[in-house]
């Protein structure tokens, strides 16, 4: 127990120094974009058809908000104001903390998306093993098909199918608002069943577009597992072919954790085409966003969130998987 | 796994069964009210405040925020309004200061009044803002609680003031008025000294900082109601949707029939737009990139109606013209010769787009308003011509070798169009004319940047030697300064103007046109402070003869060639609503200004339910 | 090879009535294929768009005719496939623009695999320094946003051949592979075939490639398709930030323009115009995923059996 807190810590520590690192790197680096933007905003609005008058006024303080100290005192005051958890002031939503904005979006990923990931998986992960172990016969090959299809077809053609034929030429689920504006959040069963009814498009737009990734990374493992000593020798000795199927499955799982624990990271980078389709502004549309304008606060902070998000996520996974997988535990 | 896959599937099963059947079936679980909800398009700020001061406020122009007048769009005259917050107004002789009444009955949506308490407390914040100093705003005075005097600041010389105060918003001293220290006034007299007393002049820098430390308080405010001074208040909303219902105590509350809008979200993605269209699901938008094909799908729905509504904007090819070769006139009207414009227009902007007739710097409606007949007929419409662009080339020294043209000076010539991701029209224009000029034989390549914030900064570095612009400009001054102005290195500093050559760095002179050219039946044009005279003459017979001039002299020596007008293209429903405007085009004009324009339509008299 | 087999003893052969030497390994493969039928289709579909890759462009112009009087056509004799927004044919437009995409294609999931698994292999089985490098270096990669750094790195460098190209989304997409490498060496190197190499006296380079390599080309594989497919996309999104000089022959920006110039989906107009390169970027990936099936069974003989 002991040995295994000291690894932790020392992993801990390993991991906010590696956070530092990136956000350092993504500071220096955002603020090498080129590009005016708040000029840009102003001429796409007269685009638009506002008068130039109406335009100016628009963006009119959006300058007042860009730092003009020295890039290095710009960078202590940003580590200075993470050290006290304070993630700055929007330059695009004009001094709205960012913490806010933030808040106001992660429910959107967290809800959506992640939900969206774990669904995704678990349909993956079995259309992998059967594509595996009944690879040599029609069904596994029709899955494997199916999973090559589907994962080239782009995500946002997906989510633009679904909204056309089940929302429009077909309005059996509604679409464009995570729920009905009308009704008020809350732990009510008008609001929970109006927020799942919408949340099925999306969710299957999700799970479509991304079945193929997860089928044919289990297959993968599937079929490196079934090429293991030990699964030969359950078969020399009878093994029963379902708990076989366990053994298999357990061993084929691990490779998979890794890329679950970065795909979980990757979350906070969103499915960028779902939250905007179906208008879950979640931190990847988010992200978007602030990167056009040049929101230098925003940005750090949304990248900051995938920066924590994909190292606690390895941290957790190699951790997990020292403990699950025995074979690793003797090696250091 | 096996055991685990049943459950899997009838639980997925189980939960869409039950969420659907828990929400009454029906994709709109909202009762249904006596009157239907007006459903349109708006942009919804996720996380943004209800404060129309910040850059993303959740709040629309003409549904919760109304200015003093509607201003009637259409170039001619600038100061044409029709009264909205403000009843009746009126401009002093020498155009120095407006009387504004406001609406005896203007109240908020919260009951209270609006005063001239609320004006000034605006023009307060206007004043931290910029606004007021880009209006040249002088002072401000109360004469009663409905009236309001606006002066302009001594000594400057602006001939649109009038149109600067009506396109004014009012805030609620209420809401806003608390963020205004006491002594605000002094600072704003304060930031207005324009002498030379060193002591004078620091306190004068020091007030600015001042406001501009205040602005930046005022637009991170975030109210906890929508106080409206509109014909709608926001009642809910989420990222998606947003319900606003009628305001009882709008002035004009008699002419708003329709008891409830409902926005829904405009993500930067037509394809919403579009689902939203041929689903008949909502009763009024526009949208740009449609397809011919698109547009025949959705005006087929039951009850679509496609309506048009002219802009000023329009795309134009320009020349940095301090970049050899483009400096020849041949050159530029070479290249015109060549572009076959018809075409370009239909492969870029087939829908929401008209062919430009003659490159004047504006677009056709606004040539034909300015110039007379003879002077249409004087004007080159640069019509494809092979011919005529061979024998410009040969006479600038140019040569042709295997089929291609060589500078004079005997090297391949490589023209090299700038264009902007993310505008998919320029994009396929630039494709297109990519492709005649090639065919012409000229060597063409087609660059990309990679953002519009991008392009504009290298175009203002003098990267871009050829590429695109938006031509715009409600007003003259709007119209022509679009190119005669800082384009050209005419930047106004402390009241006077002042020339910057492209070599200078960081003027932004991209343009490059000569300070002066010999026009044909006009003589030596000096473009910069002709322009600049927009701004500041009110004789409406000076401003029309500068404006010919001005155009006579862009066709003759052409610093840009307009490719397309650009129009809306947009769809109303009248399935539960009737008496739409769309016949009349000059009120589809002024009100094509606001998202959406439900709202100054039902002002303006149209719209009612079924 | 796995040198597993080739140790075995008869009795646990997977040729019952074979002789005693080992099936050369053309006859390994043939004999999968003509079980695999899908591994022939594979290979097939790849042969063709090689073919197409290589030798297609040749039967057009450099310069493909545009015919603005007619964008967005319906099929046609002259047109089997429809015209663009501009007027050009379809198929001349998938044939020309197979080339590029193809082989920048190709290479990213070249690249992506090579370095994710060279630098997984290394840091799974050497541990101690080489791989607190590796990984953090992975980590690095891996959580840094790679969308401005592709806008920044635009700046300075015009990746647009398909070479540099390849390079770059190598460079940006290794991590992943490098982790999910690392975690299944980490397990296979404490395998008893491990152990007995290392008793052996083999080197460790001999035991990294021989012994631990084959058992994780599954992975490799199949990373590397999903790597080909991610580049198609991605060359897209590196296309509109104007890295790459202006193609309307690109796959992935004939789709993008489709849904959002020639509102593909909705009229039946330009269907063809969306279908076709769609079309195209799913037959190489089943392609691939065949092919590859094919392959590891080849190279991997305990699947063999199935």
């Amino acid at each position: 127990m002991r040995g295994f807190l000291v690894r932790l810590a020392r992993r801990l520590l390993g991991a906010v120094v590696m956070i530092w690192a990136v956000a350092t790197f993504t500071f220096f680096l955002i603020r090498l974009i080129p590009g005016n933007p708040v000029q840009a905003e102003m001429d796409t609005l007269m685009q638009q058809g506002l008068t130039s008058e109406q335009a100016a006024a628009r963006v009119a303080g959006m300058y007042n908000f860009y730092p003009h100290d020295p890039l290095p005192i710009q960078y202590l005051h940003y580590l200075g104001q993470l050290a006290h958890f304070d993630l700055g002031q929007s330059i695009s939503y004009s001094g709205v903390p960012v913490a806010h904005i933030i808040a106001s979006a992660a429910p959107y990923t967290l809800g959506l998306v992640i939900t969206g990931i774990i669904l995704t998986f678990i349909f993956g992960v079995i259309g992998g093993v059967f594509a595996a172990i009944y690879r040599n016969s029609w069904v596994g090959s029709s899955v494997t098909v199916l999973g090559s299809v589907l994962h080239g077809i782009p995500q946002f053609m997906v989510a633009l199918l679904l909204a056309y034929l089940l929302a429009t030429t077909h309005p059996i689920f509604p679409f464009g608002a995570p729920y009905d504006a009308a009704i008020s959040p809350g732990l009510t069963w008008t609001f929970l069943s109006n927020l799942g009814l919408h949340a099925v498009l999306p969710i299957a737009a999700f799970i479509i577009s991304g079945f193929g990734f997860w089928a044919l990374a289990m297959k993968s493992s599937v079929v490196t597992t079934l090429g293991d000593d030990f699964i030969l020798a359950s078969e020399l000795r009878g093994i029963k072919p379902s708990i076989r199927f366990r053994y298999i499955a357990r061993n084929a799982f691990l490779p998979l954790f890794t890329y679950l624990a970065i795909a979980i990271g990757y979350t906070f980078g969103g499915a960028i085409f779902i939250e905007q389709i179906f208008d879950y502004p979640g931190l990847g549309l988010l992200q978007l966003n602030s990167i056009n304008v040049h929101d230098y606060p925003l940005m750090q902070a949304a990248f900051l969130m995938i920066t924590v998000a994909v190292i606690l996520s390895n941290l957790i996974a190699e951790m997990l998987y020292t403990v699950i997988d025995p074979r690793i535990r003797t090696a250091r | 796994m096996r055991g685990f896959r049943v459950p899997a599937f009838v639980l997925a099963a189980a939960i869409i069964g039950v969420t659907y059947l828990g929400s009454t079936g029906r994709v709109d679980a909202r009762p249904v009210a006596a009157t239907h909800p007006y459903v349109t398009i708006g942009i919804i700020a996720q996380g943004a405040p209800i404060n129309w001061y910040n850059t993303q406020p959740l709040q629309w122009a003409g549904l919760d925020v109304s200015y003093l007048g509607i201003v009637k769009l259409g170039v001619s005259n600038p100061l044409a309004f029709y009264p909205s917050l403000a009843k009746s107004w009126k401009t002093s002789k020498n155009g120095r200061s407006v009387t504004v009444t406001l609406q005896p009955n203007a109240r908020w949506s919260n009951g209270k009044q609006i005063t001239s308490n609320d004006l000034i407390s605006s023009a307060a914040i206007s004043f931290a803002s910029g606004g007021a100093q880009s209006i040249f705003l002088g002072s401000v005075k109360a004469l009663n609680s409905k009236t309001v005097v606006y002066k302009m600041a001594p000594g400057a010389k602006y001939n649109l003031f009038t149109r600067g105060v009506l396109e004014q918003v009012v805030t609620p001293k209420s809401v806003f008025g608390h963020l205004l220290p006491k002594d605000i006034w002094t600072t704003i007299k304060a930031s207005q000294y324009a002498g030379t007393d060193p002591t004078l002049v620091q306190k004068q820098k020091d007030a600015v900082t001042t406001l501009q430390a205040l602005y930046k308080k005022i637009q991170a405010y975030a109210p906890a109601k929508d106080v409206s001074s509109g014909p709608y208040v926001l009642k809910s909303y989420n990222s998606g949707e947003a319900i606003l219902v009628k305001n009882k105590y709008f002035y004009a509350a008699s002419k708003i029939h329709i008891p409830e809008v409902i926005l829904r979200n405009y993500n930067n993605d037509n394809q919403q737009i579009w689902n939203y269209l041929l689903g008949g699901q909502v009763y009024q938008a526009t949208s740009g990139g449609m397809s011919s094909s698109l547009v025949h799908r959705i005006a087929q729905v039951p009850n679509n109606h496609e309506y048009l509504v002219p802009s000023t904007a329009s795309a134009q090819l320009i020349w940095n013209e301090s970049v050899s070769p483009y400096n020849k006139l041949a050159v530029r009207q070479a290249l015109a010769y060549l572009i076959n414009r018809k075409l370009v227009q239909k492969v870029g902007e087939p829908v929401s787009g008209t062919y430009n007739h003659w490159p004047t710097n504006a677009v056709d409606s606004n040539t034909k308003a300015y110039l007379s007949k003879a002077q249409l007929k004087q004007l080159n419409p640069y019509n494809p011509s092979p011919k005529a662009a061979a024998s410009l080339l040969t006479k600038a020294g140019f040569k042709q070798s295997g089929g291609h043209w060589m500078l004079p000076n005997g090297q391949p010539w490589t023209v090299t169009l700038t264009t902007v991701n993310g505008f998919n029209d320029w994009v396929e224009a630039a494709a297109e004319i990519k492709s005649e000029l090639s065919q012409a034989g000229i060597t063409t390549e087609v660059q990309l940047s990679p953002s519009y914030a991008q392009y504009l900064t290298d175009l203002a570095a003098g990267k871009v030697s050829f590429g695109f612009w938006i031509g715009t400009g409600t007003t003259p001054y709007g119209m022509m300064g679009r190119l005669y102005a800082v384009p050209d290195g005419y930047n106004l500093e402390g009241g006077k103007l002042l020339y910057f050559p492209p070599t200078a760095s960081g003027k932004g002179n991209w343009l490059g046109f000569p300070q002066s050219v010999n026009v044909k039946g006009y003589g030596k044009v000096a473009v910069g402070p002709l322009t600049n005279k927009l701004n500041v003459l009110t004789d409406k017979k000076k401003i029309r003869t500068i404006m010919q001039t001005l155009m006579i002299t862009t066709n003759q020596k052409l610093p840009e060639l307009t490719l397309w007008n650009y129009e809306q293209v947009g769809f109303v429903n009248d399935k539960y609503f009737t008496d739409y405007p769309t016949k009349n085009v000059k009120l589809m004009w002024t009100c094509s200004g606001y998202y959406p324009p439900i709202g100054c339509w039902q002002e303006l008299g149209y719209v009612r339910p079924r | 090879m796995n040198t597993i087999v080739s140790e075995e003893p008869q009795a646990l052969s997977t040729y019952p009535s074979a002789p005693r030497r080992r099936p050369s390994a053309w006859m390994v493969a043939w004999d999968v294929l003509r079980r695999r039928p899908t591994g022939i289709l594979g290979l097939v579909i790849l042969l063709f768009f090689i073919g197409m890759a290589t030798v297609g462009p040749l039967f057009y112009p450099a310069e493909l005719p545009t015919d603005p009087l007619h964008t967005f056509a319906a099929p046609s004799a002259a047109h089997p496939l429809g015209t663009d927004f501009e007027g050009t044919d379809v198929l001349a437009l998938i044939v020309t623009g197979s080339r590029y995409v193809l082989l920048s294609a190709f290479l990213a999931g070249f690249f992506t695999a090579l370095f994710g698994t060279v630098s997984g292999l290394i840091s799974g089985y050497y541990l101690g320094v080489p791989d607190s490098i590796i990984t953090k270096l992975a980590d690095f990669v891996l959580t840094i946003p790679s969308f401005p750094l592709l806008v920044v790195l635009s700046t300075v460098w015009k990746f647009g051949s398909p070479l540099s190209m390849g390079l770059v989304l190598g460079i940006i997409g290794w991590g992943a592979l490098a982790r999910a490498i690392r975690s299944q060496v980490l397990t296979l190197r404490e395998r008893t075939f491990v152990e007995a190499a290392r008793g052996l006296g083999f080197s460790s380079v001999h035991i990294i490639v021989k012994e631990i390599f084959p058992n994780i080309t599954s992975y490799v594989a199949m990373k590397f398709l999903l790597a080909v497919t991610g580049a198609i996309y991605a060359a897209v999104a590196l296309f509109f930030l104007g890295v790459l000089p202006f193609a309307a022959n690109n796959w992935g920006v004939m789709l993008q323009f489709a849904f959002t110039q020639a509102g593909a989906m909705y009229t039946t107009q330009s269907l063809l115009y969306l279908l076709a390169p769609l079309a195209s970027i799913l037959l190489v990936t089943l392609g691939v995923v065949l092919f590859l099936d094919a392959l590891d069974e080849m190279l991997n003989p305990r699947l063999r059996k199935g």
